[in-house]
């Protein structure tokens, strides 16, 4: 489509959006309008918008500006204390890891020490995953020799305690989750 | 004076931070500028309910912008600009997960005592929801095309084309309703 603007047209336009159209204009803009196919077009579009924007902001709702001002410090204030927390949340998760990691240590010592639970594994010995079993057992063996000797009256208050710390760190890393609204 | 700085950069729109204006300047620019962009955000989306979501939203997202610019003008049109970010949003999110699940009519349906209100509604149906941004900001809010490739991150050149097309167009459905109604009286 070729654009064949009027040369006039911005004149038409100062003379609008100045409110000086039609009674305060020169008379040969006023004739160049009615003559001209461009102008007469920029005319009757921008009269119809205009006085739609009129006619839709005398309809228009007003909200208390008070209400938004509230809500925007409201929003900022949560947007200020969820940049607090993300290192918070980072540090719940590091606990975690550390909270399974020690459980996974402690877990391992026992059945190193022969608590009996290997008979509840149905692979035979000449599984590959038995022979990983092995091999994963004779390396924490030396690691955890120290950890094998503790009493059981040790052992069940700290699997206890791991648990408990692993339940509420997941717990609040759940409650800070920045993706929730 | 809270206006004191550069136009906005494009990130700032997302980007929640503290508040500058204090409530007494916040008064009054909403008082101002509150019911010309619930104008605009009603005339293009053709749907008030949805108007009023997003000019909260609009403004919660201009206080957080933490900008203060240079002089109201400029405050109100990046206002605008967040508007028109805000609907291109709702036109591309899936309609049920809309802000509000009240189906948008085809035609603009904001009701105005108005005889030419209503008159351009019909016309204004007829076109693209973003000929629509384009016609309201150029002929309503009397824009220059400068300051709307600003508000809708359009190209200049783009924006004097598209406006000669869709205002053409509208020209034409305001003449055929005219004609139409002087056969009706
Ligand atoms: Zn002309």
């Amino acid at each position: 489509m070729r654009l064949i603007a009027c040369p006039r047209e911005k004149e038409v336009s100062t003379e609008l959006a100045s409110g000086h159209w039609p009674h305060a204009v020169a008379q040969d803009l006023l004739s160049h309008s009615h003559s001209c196919s461009r102008c007469r077009e920029l005319l009757l579009v921008s009269q119809a918008f205009r006085q739609a924007r009129q006619a839709t902001i005398a309809a228009a709702p007003l909200p208390a500006h008070g209400l938004v001002w509230w809500r925007a410090q409201l929003r900022g204030r949560g947007e200020a204390v969820q940049k607090l927390e993300r290192p918070f949340l980072t540090v719940q998760i590091f606990t975690l890891l550390l909270t399974l990691a020690a459980a996974a240590l402690l877990l391992a010592s026992q059945i190193h020490r022969g608590v009996g639970w290997q008979p509840w594994a149905l692979w035979h010995d000449s599984h590959p995953l038995a022979t990983a079993w092995q091999e994963t057992e004779s390396i924490l063996a030396g690691c955890l020799d120290w950890f094998a000797h503790w009493p059981l009256a040790l052992l069940l208050p700290s699997l206890t305690a791991v648990a408990l710390f692993a339940a509420v760190a997941v717990f609040l890393a759940l409650q800070r989750d920045p993706n929730r609204s | 004076m809270f206006w004191q700085i550069a136009l906005p950069k494009p990130a700032a729109v997302e980007q929640p931070a503290e508040l500058r204006m204090d409530s007494d300047a916040f008064a009054a620019f909403y008082e101002r500028s509150a019911r010309p962009l619930w104008a605009y955000l009603a005339r293009v989306s053709g749907n008030p309910a949805l108007a009023d979501d997003l000019m909260q939203e609009a403004f919660l997202r201009f206080l957080a912008a933490q900008l203060s610019l240079d002089g109201e003008i400029a405050a109100r049109r990046y206002l605008f600009r967040i508007a028109t970010n805000l609907l291109r949003d709702h036109w591309r999110r899936p309609v049920s997960d809309s802000l509000e699940s009240v189906p948008e009519p085809h035609a603009p349906a904001v009701l105005t005592d108005s005889h030419a209100a209503d008159m351009l509604g019909p016309a204004l149906a007829a076109v693209s929801p973003r000929d629509r941004q384009l016609l309201w900001l150029a002929y309503a809010e009397g824009y220059s095309h400068k300051e709307i490739a600003e508000i809708t991150g359009l190209q200049s050149a783009s924006i004097r084309l598209l406006l000669f097309r869709s205002r053409r167009r509208v020209a034409q459905l305001l003449l055929k309703q005219a004609k139409g109604a002087s056969l009706c009286d």
